[in-house]
């Protein structure tokens, strides 16, 4: 099996920084991948997360800060003597060599004995379904064979992290669907700690054990899936990650339990409940933004929160029909309508209502 | 239609035009009259026996200056195309504009400018660099390397980074992913550059005119000379058997490479 005698390292950045000239690109990265984690650095093109990725691989140097892989610190080490398996978006598969010999090349250049080579090649072919592919050209494979070809030379060599640089970028929707749960599959069945990096919150969401939101070179917020989603801690990445709804609001009380009520910042003064998360800590008169998901909203209903607003568009998606309301301070309000539920028309006045536990709260 | 036939028309007088010095040269190597009369008033294979010597061994000479200036020009052209290509150093676009110049000066001017220095060379150290085999390549590089280095920049355009970081990703030194990645993927570049080399060694006259002589006779400048002197029919099978020579060079190459992408047409 591929898995055994891989090494499953952690991966620390400390205080890690870079600059181009006097130009900023990361600006002070504290993070730990723990051993066979999977983590995404999401954000957008120039927030500095590639220049993470390849500060890890050795092909950037940190003006600042240390890395640390499997305890040892590999800041000054060149690329070469580093033991990480990088899958680039461009696939950089060796034109001029086969399949098999483009996966041959980190274990010819480690000296390996050829019957173990031939067997590690045969087994990682096996496992990205490519056993019939071996002798073929990269010219004569299609993009989605070519990237799982990129997968299985970076695995082979048993790295200590795989490094994913936007691998899925270069296809098509369909494949990228395909190559997600690929990638997964084999990064779940090697236990092998990865670093991926992408600009697509579905891919991250997806296949993330933590997702490290990035933004002008420093992390904003690193959570679970679920958590970022759910209690994402400011608007930028409330906005990033999925659809969202975001109000101007005030602190008015503080209720029982983690329950606060807050008041639209607008004319209308309409008021709502909320249950601040854990780490949410206002005081009576601070502005905030209240969030919610289209799909936590609800068109009528006997729910905590209600909310008058009028019908502007409407959007449909196939399985998902997004309904565009004007609140009532002139606010956009999304909500996502409940399958089967028969759609109001432009210009109709609904009532909207949500649950407390189904919205939250981010202090500006 | 009328389209159609312009377009044959202009095609065939220029193959016409492009070929007529071949069809001349190959007719009258094989006339039995009295040499240059087109068309040949009869048919031999006389002067093909009737080669001297001396053709043969200025063919020998040319060769071994052709093969290597063609070697040494990508010995130097690759790394200093490399650097030309990544580097990022002062005075990057002047050698750029520089490398251009021998395309440029005619190489009459080169040649003079070289017996020169091979004269003051001389006179330094006592060492003679005209009229030998080193001298001719010295000469025939200053136009051989900026081929190379032409040829090489035109292929490294289209080469993507990405393959040498990926080779050092999965644990080869610099060396190993030079020898072993960089050089395959720009081969048809070096190999074009050193072709480019090696015909323009071959086909060279007022280099080899200046910095040549006595053994060092290239076989232009052996033609050149008997044909001054002593013109006949030997002279016409020898530059026939070079048209030959070269018909078959240019089926090999696009056999073994394909000439588009020696030329570059290729995307």
């Amino acid at each position: 099996m591929i898995g055994k005698g891989a090494a499953v390292s952690e991966v620390r950045f400390v205080g890690v920084e870079k600059s181009y000239g006097d130009q900023p690109a990361v600006r002070g990265i504290d993070l730990t991948v723990r051993p066979g984690e999977f983590v995404t650095l999401l954000g957008p093109s120039g927030c500095g997360k590639t220049t993470c990725l390849r500060m890890v691989a050795g092909f950037v140097a940190p003006s600042r800060g240390r890395i640390i892989m499997g305890g040892r610190d590999i800041t000054a080490l060149p690329p070469y003597r580093r033991n990480t398996g990088m899958v680039f978006q461009s696939y950089a598969l060796f034109p001029h060599k086969t399949v098999a010999e483009n996966i041959a090349f980190g274990l010819r250049v480690r000296r390996l004995p050829r019957a173990e080579r031939e067997q590690r090649i045969a087994e990682v072919l096996r496992l990205v379904h490519l056993d019939q592919f071996a002798s073929r050209y990269p010219a004569q494979l299609s993009g989605g064979q070519r990237q799982r070809v990129a997968l299985a030379r970076a695995i082979v060599i048993r790295p200590e992290v795989l490094l994913l640089d936007e691998p899925l970028a270069a296809l098509d929707l369909k494949l990228r669907e395909e190559l997600q749960v690929e990638i997964k599959r084999v990064q779940s069945a090697l236990k092998i700690t990865t670093l991926f990096v992408t600009h697509d919150q579905g891919e991250a969401l997806s296949m993330s054990d933590r997702v490290a939101v990035m933004q002008d070179g420093r992390i904003v917020q690193i959570d679970t899936p679920e958590a970022l989603y759910e209690r994402p801690n400011c608007r930028y990445v409330a906005n990033f990650v999925g659809r969202t709804n975001l109000l101007d609001v005030v602190v008015r009380e503080r209720l029982d339990g983690d329950l606060v009520r807050v008041e639209l910042r607008g004319a209308s003064k309409a008021s709502f409940v909320a249950a601040a998360g854990p780490a949410f800590e206002a005081q009576v008169g601070d502005r905030c933004l209240l969030g919610a998901r289209p799909e936590h909203f609800h068109l009528g209903g006997g729910r905590a929160n209600t909310m008058q607003a009028k019908v502007r568009s409407v959007t449909y998606l196939g399985s998902i029909r997004y309904v565009d309301t004007e609140g009532p301070d002139g606010e956009n309000v999304t909500v996502q309508a409940q399958p089967g539920e028969p759609l109001p028309g432009r210009g109709e006045t609904v009532t909207i209502t949500w649950r407390p536990q189904a919205c939250f709260l981010i202090k500006e | 239609m009328i389209r159609w036939l312009a377009l044959r028309g202009t095609l065939l007088t220029v193959f016409a035009f492009l070929l007529a010095p071949v069809i001349i040269v190959v007719a009258d190597s094989f006339n039995g009259g009295p040499a240059l009369s087109f068309p040949p008033t009869s048919f031999t294979t006389q002067w093909y026996g009737l080669i001297k010597p001396s053709f043969f061994s200025a063919l020998y000479v040319s060769l071994i200056v052709a093969s290597c200036t063609a070697l040494l020009s990508v010995v130097f052209g690759l790394p200093a195309a490399l650097a030309l290509s990544r580097g990022r150093f002062i005075g990057r676009d002047a050698i750029n504009s520089i490398l251009l110049s021998p395309l440029v000066v005619p190489a009459l001017v080169t040649g003079v400018a070289l017996y020169q220095y091979s004269l003051s060379f001389w006179d330094l150290t006592h060492v003679a660099l005209g009229g030998t085999l080193i001298g001719l390549i010295v000469g025939h590089l200053t136009f051989g390397i900026p081929f190379g280095i032409r040829a090489i920049l035109v292929g490294h355009a289209r080469f993507e980074p990405a393959l040498e970081e990926a080779a050092l990703n999965l644990g080869a030194t610099p060396l190993q992913t030079f020898w072993r990645v960089t050089v395959p993927i720009l081969r048809p570049s070096i190999v074009a550059g050193g072709v480019f080399a090696f015909v323009m060694s071959l086909d060279d006259v007022p280099i080899a005119l200046f910095m040549g002589g006595g053994d060092a006779t290239t076989l232009p400048v052996q033609i050149f000379t008997t044909v001054e002197f002593d013109f006949g029919g030997d002279v016409m099978a020898v530059s026939a058997l070079i048209v030959g020579a070269s018909a078959v060079l240019m089926l090999l190459l696009d056999r073994l490479i394909g000439l588009e992408q020696l030329f570059g047409a290729r995307q």
